[in-house]
């Protein structure tokens, strides 16, 4: 009778320790999930599609990113319950509801699960876990991988079901288990292909191995397993039923995933993720992928291997907690590529197996925090080192894991993943503006809230934000993630922007909204125009005579398989609700709940004693690491130390602090340093860089001076710039500082600077329309000529080059185009990129070089005709180029180079940015044989002087004028004739060299 | 007993097809032509429930049916005019639809507007002088009107002056306007003389002139190329009503010799020497 109160007082305390968690659940990320979901790498990919839901419930063709790709790519359910929910809130708030929705789904799944296990009591602590693991919370605030999370709630709540049906054989618990399992696929795909070998597998031995008699149990373990075999043969007939379901549902449900899976595989280069570096090498990578998540796990490690491996009925587990924690270390061991394969290696993120694991790991933990706080650990505790003892080690742990669970939700703040929030409204303004949607769009420096933008607009853009379904070959063939954040993807993610860039009228894209001023360069030499700064100081780009979008067949799927799609997913959704509501109704059934068993409390002292420290030397020293950071790191302790620390200060525009590192001097204050780093500084690589490596050398050093030589490798939106700085320091009162370099201004001899520019307005509109501009007030389309253009052979590469000349009275943006005709009567379209000036002003002129892509491909199918196409668009910015140039060129000891010296005098009225020429080779004849941008890495400011050397590489004595190619010349859509070729008495008398000046000026747009 | 099932759904289905026949109305003061809006129809028949819908070419019109006891009447609801041309007239009720093809024809033209479209509309010396016209006028409802000799349209070529300009083919209409551009310049004049003022040479260029005497376009750019015997300086200067003051401030020591550059149109090259002055 006793014993049954103390049972029932433990059914309803499990119960009550549920209701708490769901509580806790509710008030705790409820409260913040709305805050930390714009920082997470995920929530708005999944808004957009919920988006698509929305407006398109049965169409899944989705136009608006990659020129269009199909939803059915990604299994649907959470996108359309988000869609649904979203017909009666705000998207953002949509989302919310429903991921509270799942975590709650999440938190009763636990609580089940961990049923499967032990008592109620300790699954009600597993429910509580749930609230507080920092995987989970990482999973939700950090990442926002909702199917995740709803993928892994609702396969937890259906194991218990497949459980019982097992060991018991009921249908409606076999019923139970597939409605839940039909809900898991139709949320998350990748949930069910591994949920089969790392829940669903364990789930059935487990039910198997309990079915068995206890002394079957205790043999050998080869006659266990073998008597394993034999109860898996006599269970044969409901294990196969199962599984022969279970395949229909996975198949039917989301059948056009699958369809299109196959038909259309995903064959792109693998994009680089952090999951799958090594820990040990990169430890940020590290710190978020496995210590974070894994923090507490690592922890209570001895407590979960000897709770897990101590009876046979968990061996399933054993197996599949060790393996997703050993694959969920990433590269840091050699046995996840060997175990997944490298195809699988590469496309996976691995840090969903140590999430798992984390999931696997709840029940076994709550069982020794429950026995630590109120069981037979603390009482052990208590023995050894009295009640304050164990008080103390709890309040250590509670609280580190408490500042812990902070940090984690502020992750976003001390480690920022994503740019600021971005206000979309002017955006959208933007777009609807004078049909300025009618055009492709890209985002640069919006980090994942480009998806949040895609989600507000039916305008389309050519980057996107759900990797699988791309299929541009520009994207699939290079390892970058977005356009949108090129910079991170290195080199070729420069590349493969440059190439959107350039070739823009392919994909109609015309407008690109920067963030990030990093990209001005680059978009700025590849041809495009500031337009307007909008409010929320997002700057517009835009790119001239561009087409609006064409139209683009969409993949067809049959019309039955959209309405599978749009029916199937939210059937299973309401199926598994109300199927639960009759369960409920009729009863719960009580049979898999497994008797507390008196010697799981039981841990061996040496597991006690390093589960109970461990957590609380882990969170506590990973709490003090993070301050160490913050505030104690020595950064002056020595002079490559300090020379580190001040780059990287720098590098962050963190001038104040950079500033510290200066020897006190009362001659050198603050503002004089940030004077004359505003006097020499700016330019491309003080501006528009990022650090990317640097490396110190000591040349000299005593007990109290030393002089550094400091290599910086700076990444910019054109190429990685080197630069070598010298820098002589001090040792005073043990700290290293930077001695102040000499600094000898140039002064301009003018108190006052004036000059003229003649600028242009584009009247625009004229009349009060909602037609657009283009429609309704059409310019004229600017006269242009072409005074050369000649098909030139180096090295097996061929290029077109010329000269383009603006004929008419305004200023103009040219677009070229050289379309190469082949012999089987394909052809190939190819733009310039830096080496030419797309805005000319009246009369001026720009020596151009397309550089034709795949050219040995193209020579092998022979070239019939090339024809070189202009497009010209009235401008009226950019055709202000530069300031006076002098030059002069001179031999080098390589007879095929010259060195060409630039200065530059900036008489204008504003600094220019970036000072950079056009230096183009001709022959005596005024042949152009090549052109190429050469920049200066400092701005020169109003009234200075600048100057830089260039190398050329002179081409014309190894290369080939393919005159036997007709090249044809078209202008607007008329042929044209070329100019007379006129020698440059100019370029003759400087060895064959002219330059034309093409500097970027930042400020004000509109000069430039 | 399915037999009789099929045969029940075929009964309630031919059941369902049964429809009241209607006889059409008569058109009592039947025309070809309507006069919008102020005929008014008169049709005759013993069926109520009658609406009515005027099809033209490019629009639904609206129309207001007044019945009484021996048949309705149709009225325009709007008192305005339409483009006039073919049109069908609908007649329906509950059980027939009828049409009749009339002409519709506006009561009334208050005002016209006479149109001038040239092109192109804007013209270079440098390359054409000639523009093409075409004249037609319309009534207040888009309707084009026949010109003084019949025609809709009237075409010509006009030969344009060459005098730079703003032209407006009607007045008040900024979107009628056309344009005569300057062409290039034939001649680029330059000469310099030293500032003592500011220590420089001033490089006074222009006024530059087409072949028309037309003062060259605004923004042109001119490059101002000079050398001191090592380096070559290369200056780029815009036009501001046909001229450019320049200064060259650079090596004051040696003697520059500068040439003045318009698209490849050159100017004389001068000598920049201190001593000179």
């Amino acid at each position: 009778m006793n014993l049954d109160r103390i049972q029932m007082w433990d059914d309803n305390k499990g119960k009550r320790l549920l209701l708490i968690a769901l509580l806790m659940g509710l008030v705790v990320h409820g409260s913040i999930v709305y805050f930390t979901m714009p920082q997470t790498y995920d929530a708005f990919v999944h808004m957009f599609f919920a988006d698509h839901y929305s407006r398109f419930w049965f169409e899944p063709w989705e136009f608006r990113w990659y020129t269009g790709f199909l939803t059915v790519s990604y299994p649907p359910l959470n996108h359309q319950a988000v869609a649904l929910i979203s017909k009666l809130f705000p998207l953002k708030v949509a989302f919310c509801i429903y991921a509270m929705f799942i975590f709650q789904v999440l938190i009763v799944g636990v609580y089940r699960f961990s049923k499967l296990f032990f008592d109620k009591v300790t699954a009600g602590v597993a429910a509580i876990l749930v609230v507080v693991l920092s995987s989970i919370v990482e999973t939700l605030h950090v990442y926002g991988q909702l199917p995740t999370l709803s993928g892994i709630g609702f396969l937890l709540n259906a194991l218990p079901f497949l459980y019982q049906y097992i060991k018991n054989k009921r249908g409606m618990n076999l019923l139970m288990a597939l409605s839940f399992l039909a809900v898991v696929v139709c949320s998350h795909h990748v949930t069910v292909v591994f949920g089969l070998v790392f829940f669903i597998a364990p789930t059935i031995l487990m039910a198997l191995i309990d079915d068995m008699k206890p002394k079957e149990r205790e043999g050998s373990f080869l006659a266990f397993v073998w008597a394993v075999l034999l109860k898996a043969y006599s269970k044969h007939r409901k294990i196969i039923l199962f599984g022969l379901v279970l395949l229909v549902l996975v198949v039917g449900l989301i059948f056009p995933y699958w369809y299109w899976s196959k038909t259309d595989p995903i064959n792109q280069v693998s994009i680089p993720h952090g999951s799958r570096d090594n820990f040990f090498t990169n430890t940020s990578s590290g710190l978020v992928f496995f210590v974070i998540p894994l923090i507490l796990i690592i922890g209570l490690l001895p407590a979960i291997s000897f709770s897990i491996v101590r009876k046979k009925r968990f061996i399933g587990w054993a197996l599949a907690f060790f393996l997703c924690l050993v694959l969920g270390s990433g590269g840091s061991t050699p046995i996840a590529k060997l175990i997944l394969g490298e195809y699988a290696f590469n496309i996976l993120t691995l840090d969903r197996f140590g999430f798992w694991a984390s999931i696997i790991a709840i029940p076994f933990m709550a069982k020794f925090l429950h026995s630590f706080v109120a069981g037979k650990v603390r009482n052990f505790l208590i023995s050894k080192f009295e009640k304050q003892g164990h008080f103390i080690v709890s309040g250590i742990t509670g609280l580190s894991y408490f500042l812990f669970l902070i940090f984690i939700f502020h992750l976003g703040s001390f480690r920022p993943l994503q740019p600021k929030e971005i206000e979309i409204h002017p955006i959208l303004n933007f777009l609807n503006r004078d049909n300025h949607n009618h055009w492709r769009y890209l985002t640069l420096g919006f980090g994942d809230q480009m998806a949040w933008l895609s989600a507000n607009t039916l305008a389309s853009t050519v980057d996107g934000n759900y990797h699988s379904a791309r299929r541009l070959p520009e994207l699939t063939s290079r390892p970058i993630e977005r356009l949108e954040n090129a910079k991170f993807s290195g080199d070729d993610g420069l590349a493969s922007l440059g190439h959107f860039l350039s070739q823009s009228e392919e994909y109609s894209l015309k407008y690109v909204f920067s963030n990030d001023r990093y990209y001005d360069p680059l978009l700025y030499y590849h041809g495009w125009n500031r337009t307007i700064r909008l409010e929320n100081g997002v700057m517009v780009w835009e790119k001239g005579n561009i087409s609006t979008i064409k139209p683009v067949e969409p993949k067809e799927i049959s019309p039955l398989l959209k309405k599978t799609w749009g029916i199937f997913p939210v059937t299973s959704l309401c199926l598994a609700i109300a199927l639960t509501l009759i369960y409920l109704k009729r009863g719960a059934s009580k049979e898999y709940n497994v008797e507390a068993n008196e010697k799981d409390d039981l841990y061996p002292n040496g597991v006690v004693y390093s589960a109970s420290f461990l957590p609380a030397l882990f969170f506590s020293g990973f709490m003090l690491m993070q301050l160490n950071e913050l505030l104690w790191v020595k950064e002056q302790k020595d002079p490559v130390t300090t020379a580190l620390s001040y780059y990287n200060h720098l590098d962050f525009h963190r001038f104040e602090k950079a500033f510290t590192f200066f020897k006190p001097s009362v001659t050198y204050p603050m503002d004089q340093y940030l004077l004359e780093k505003s006097v020499l500084e700016g330019g491309l690589v003080p501006t528009y860089a990022k650090l990317d490596s640097i490396s110190v050398k000591e040349l000299e050093a005593d007990v109290k001076n030393a002089v550094v030589e400091v290599f910086t490798s700076w990444n910019t939106s054109l190429g990685k710039r080197e630069k070598i700085d010298t820098l002589d320091m001090v040792l005073l009162d043990n700290k290293w500082f930077i001695v102040p370099p000499e600094f000898i201004p140039e002064i301009p001899d003018e108190q006052m600077r004036s000059y003229t520019y003649t600028l242009f307005k584009k009247q625009g509109k004229r009349v009060v329309s909602s037609f657009p501009t283009v429609k309704d007030d059409r310019v004229k389309k600017p006269f242009a000529a072409f005074k050369q253009a000649n098909l030139i052979k180096f090295e097996n590469q061929y290029r077109v080059t010329g000269e383009v000349l603006n004929a008419d009275d305004i200023p103009i943006n040219v677009a070229l185009k050289a379309r190469i005709y082949l012999e089987n009567g394909e052809y190939r379209d190819n733009y310039p990129r830096t080496g030419f000036l797309y805005n000319l002003a009246p009369k001026g002129s720009s020596y151009f070089q397309i550089d034709i892509e795949h050219s040995e491909w193209v020579d092998s199918l022979g070239i019939r005709e090339v024809e070189l196409v202009a497009e010209t668009d009235v401008s009226e910015r950019g055709y202000i180029h530069g300031p006076t140039t002098s030059y002069y060129v001179r031999n080098t000891s390589n007879h095929s180079q010259v060195e060409v010296n630039v200065e530059y005098y900036n008489e204008f009225t504003t600094e220019v940015n970036i000072p950079a020429v056009l230096i183009t080779e001709k022959d005596s004849a005024g042949v152009v044989w090549q052109t190429q941008l050469n920049m200066h890495t400092n701005a020169v400011r109003s009234g200075m002087h600048a100057s830089a050397s260039h190398v050329l590489e002179k081409i014309q004595h190894n290369a080939i004028l393919v005159d036997q190619v007709p090249v044809l010349l078209k202008i607007n859509g008329k042929e044209r004739k070329r100019m007379p070729l006129l020698a440059d008495e100019v370029a003759n008398n400087n060895l064959g060299v002219a330059i034309q000046t093409h500097c970027f000026i930042s400020d004000p747009i509109y000069l430039h | 007993m399915i037999r009789i099932f099929i045969g029940c759904i075929i009964i309630i289905v031919l059941g369902c097809d049964k429809r009241k026949t209607s006889p059409k109305p008569i058109w009592v003061n039947a025309n070809h032509i309507i006069e919008v809006p102020k005929d008014t129809l008169f049709f005759k028949t013993n069926e109520i429930g009658w609406k009515a819908i005027l099809y033209s070419f490019i629009q639904p019109i609206e129309l207001e049916v007044k019945e009484d006891g021996a048949g309705f009447s149709i009225h325009f609801k709007h008192n305005s005019g339409v483009v006039e041309g073919p049109a069908n007239l609908v007649l329906y009720n509950e059980y027939v639809q009828c049409s009749y093809s009339v002409y519709l024809k506006n009561k009334t033209r208050e005002f016209v507007v006479k149109r001038d479209y040239r092109s192109p509309k804007t013209v270079n010396p440098d390359s054409s002088l000639k523009q093409h016209r075409i004249i037609h006028q319309y009534d207040e409802w888009r309707n084009i009107v026949s010109l003084q000799n019949d025609s809709l349209f009237y075409e010509d070529l006009l030969a344009i002056d060459p005098i730079v300009g703003t032209y407006r083919a009607q007045e008040d209409i900024p979107l009628s306007s056309y344009y005569v551009q300057p062409g290039s310049s034939i001649d680029v004049p330059v000469e310099a003389t030293f500032s003592n003022e500011k220590g420089c040479f001033l490089v006074n260029i222009g006024p530059l002139k087409d072949a028309y005497n037309n003062t060259v376009a605004d923004g042109t750019l001119l490059t101002l190329i000079y050398t001191d015997g090592l380096k070559t300086y290369q200056k780029e200067v815009q036009l501001l009503n046909g001229i450019v003051e320049a200064y060259i401030c650079e090596s004051m020591q040696s003697s520059l010799t500068l040439t003045v550059k318009v698209n490849e149109k050159r100017s004389k090259s001068i000598l920049l020497s201190r001593k000179q002055w």
